[in-house]
């Protein structure tokens, strides 16, 4: 085993009595490194997360920064920070007692940092968390958990009900202050477009399954996408690709691998983005009930 | 303000175009240093390792090199060998199209006011 | 382990201090307000003791409120953060579930008592000393030998500090039993507690004679009530004794007293009464982790 990785989950299983939620789950994730989480509703991204804070015990061989999450769990929590979700500060508190409360609690967190960060934000520090609006709140708890100095950052849809200038703000501050190289974020984010340039890695879960943990810079070598016109398209579809969709008049073939030699030279390669190749490795539940 | 990325190509790639388009433009000019990784990932909103994909696919053109413990230098003659590849890819990819389209049009070089330009 | 608890503390002042503060000032601000408006009955003609019986029954009201409100508040204790989910933030930052669910008991059950027990003390002399203004007129209170009172009302008030402090021993499986229900039965807790007590207490005792349930209840209630103040009599039987009665009796009777009560915690009665505290907390525990 890499005693080097961040995590490293091997045929890592999850079962909530007759539901299985994680399935024979195998990841590692170095440090430098930000991970994008992809996967449809229900695909087990919450589930793993919660697995890799100790939240939720497995089966299997898991292990986040050397330690067995569940059994390690106050220790783990003091070397990274986790978002569960934007929206579950509690109402009760004003933003200074948060700060407080946590400069306590987590020997990681800094103050100051917490406070210059509010300050980019329209929230005060008197203000009452209950008298804020979604995006504010998602504000002041993403302030709340950059200001922790974690090696491992793991954040569950973190851009939740944030505007774009919000969101943007966030990316911009992830590139600035996490990507020394040193530390890790696992993100999942249903904006997958958005963040894809941000990402250097992807993990795509499918109903319990890794469908595709690779880097993206792997991603390029390995996938094909070849824009062709109409009259290619038999010879194409010969070539058994992943996908096609269609745009403009025009439809993009995607091959996992490099397609024929004739086949190729129909088409014109394009970069295949993360959500195309996301819809072809993974199935839509919703799509499914539809054909079913 | 960040530029999208087009499906044209790999992001590294169409970075290292950028800066490439920039480098001709004479940004940062021969001898200079290029801005560093985390600054490039800061201005683009990419991950450094994407940026450093871009700057190593400008280094292996040639174009830029790694002074040890200073950073990424323009070498001497790149916007040079840059300029040559450029006009051949024009010359090679963009002109023969842009040429039927003009022919198509039935534009001949009169109307293209060249000189005024 | 136990390093968190003095910020978790600090968590339920922050919350709570409102209610707490309201709940201990109102009820003697507003004695004071009416007071010029009413009649006072049954004051002891002694100044002695009409001056220690006022400030005895401040510490002992101001203490039943606490009690009262403590009890109120302890079912929805059990269930507090998990309907606005802030329980997965508080779960997300080192503390564990034993560490927070025993800071917020010595809070609630412990601290706050303790708090109403030495402010009623406090407060207790200004509420004599308009009581008596009232009843007596200034030369009643003049006649009060307010040091002799203190001699007096010190070791008793720190008598009943310690009680409260036994008498929680007393009440531990019940608290813990409640607040664990509470926590698993969430709406059907108070239906649950009522058919219990009904079913233990009336039904089989006068139906099936079956009262071992019934008494053991009774003796951890009785208990309880003797842990707080067992024999004030000892001290001094009639107001006109309490004239005669010197410090050094009366902080002899307090630390016999106390001994007394100290020495009825060894018991199979208390012993049991800790096993089911034990399960309750346990019951409060695993509840917690599933809210995560």
């Amino acid at each position: 085993m890499n005693n080097t990785n961040l995590i490293e989950a091997r045929n890592v299983t999850l079962t909530y009595g007759k539901k299985t939620a994680l399935n024979g789950v195998s990841v590692s994730v170095p440090k430098g490194r930000v991970v994008g989480l992809l996967g449809h509703n229900g695909a087990g991204k919450t589930s793993l997360m919660k697995a890799l804070v100790g939240l939720l015990p497995v089966q299997g061989d898991l292990r986040v920064l050397g330690l067995e999450p569940t059994k390690n769990r106050q220790q783990l929590l003091t070397e990274l920070s986790y978002i569960p979700d934007v929206a579950v500060l509690p109402r009760w508190a004003r933003v200074h007692e948060l700060i407080t409360l946590m400069g306590r609690l987590q020997p990681k967190f800094s103050t100051e940092r917490a406070r210059a960060l509010l300050k980019r934000t329209s929230v005060g520090e008197g203000d009452k968390i209950k008298s804020l609006s979604k995006g504010m709140v998602a504000q002041t708890h993403l302030a709340l958990i950059a200001a922790i100095d974690a090696k491992l950052m793991i954040l569950d849809e973190p851009t939740l009900g944030l505007d774009v200038i919000s969101r943007k703000s966030f990316y911009e501050m992830l590139i600035d202050e996490w990507c020394d190289g040193e530390r890790s974020v696992l993100i999942s984010t249903h904006q997958v477009e958005e963040v894809e340039a941000l990402l250097s890695d992807v993990i795509m879960l499918d109903e319990g399954r890794v469908a595709l943990a690779i880097s993206l810079e792997d991603i390029d070598s390995r996938f094909v996408a070849l824009n062709h016109d109409q009259a290619a398209a038999d010879a194409m579809a010969a070539a058994h690709p992943l996908l096609r969709y269609r745009e403009q008049g025009r439809t993009t073939s995607l091959f996992d691998g490099t397609p024929p030699e004739h086949v190729a030279s129909l088409g014109q390669r394009v970069r295949p983005s993360l959500v195309d190749l996301f819809m072809a490795l993974t199935r839509n539940p919703a799509l499914n009930k539809a054909q079913a | 303000m960040t530029p999208t990325w087009t499906d044209q190509a790999p992001i590294y790639q169409q970075l290292a175009d950028r800066l490439a388009v920039q480098l001709l433009d004479g940004s940062p000019s021969e001898g200079e240093a290029l801005p560093s990784v985390r600054v490039l990932a800061s201005q683009y909103v990419i991950n450094p390792l994407t940026v450093t994909r871009a700057l190593q696919a400008l280094s292996d053109h040639g174009l830029i090199e790694t002074r040890r413990g200073l950073g990424m230098f323009v070498t001497a003659g790149a916007r040079e060998r840059l300029l040559h590849h450029e006009r051949e890819q024009f010359l090679q990819k963009d002109w023969p199209a842009l040429k039927a389209k003009l022919k198509r049009l039935g534009l001949t070089a009169k109307d293209l006011n060249w000189e005024s330009t | 382990m136990t390093s968190h608890i003095p910020a978790l503390l600090l968590r339920e002042w922050m919350q709570h201090k409102r209610g707490w503060l309201l709940t201990l000032a109102l009820p003697p601000a507003l004695f004071l307000v009416i007071l010029p408006f009413g009649e006072t009955h049954g004051m002891p003609d002694q100044p002695l003791a009409a001056g220690l019986i006022v400030v005895m029954a401040t510490i002992m009201v101001l203490l039943l409120i606490a009690a009262l409100s403590a009890a109120f508040q302890l079912p929805g204790l059990a269930r507090r953060d998990v309907q606005d989910r802030s329980i997965e933030f508080w779960l997300s930052l080192p503390a564990g579930n034993s560490e927070s669910l025993l800071a917020t008991l010595l809070a609630h059950t412990l601290l706050v008592p303790l708090a109403a027990v030495v402010f009623g003390f406090g407060i207790g002399y200004g509420v004599a000393a308009a009581v008596v203004l009232k009843s007596t007129g200034v030369e009643g209170l003049m006649a009060v030998p307010w040091g002799q009172v203190s001699l007096l009302a010190v070791p008793a008030m720190l008598r009943i500090a310690l009680g409260v402090v036994l008498a929680l021993v007393w009440l531990a499986p019940l608290i813990l039993l409640v607040m664990a229900t509470s926590a698993w039965l969430k709406r059907w807790s108070v239906a649950a507690i009522t058919a219990v007590a009904v079913i233990t207490c009336a039904i089989l005792p006068k139906v099936y004679g079956f009262v071992a349930i019934r008494d053991w209840l009774d003796l951890q209630f009785a208990g309880a009530w003797h842990a707080l103040l067992a024999n004030p009599q000892q001290l001094a039987s009639s107001p006109a004794q309490m004239a005669s009665v010197d410090s050094a009796h009366a902080w002899h009777w307090a630390v016999m007293d106390a001994a007394n009560e100290l020495q009825a915690l060894l018991s199979w009665q208390v012993a049991s009464g800790l096993a089911l505290a034990a399960l309750g907390f346990y019951l409060l525990i695993l509840q917690r982790r599933r809210a995560g």
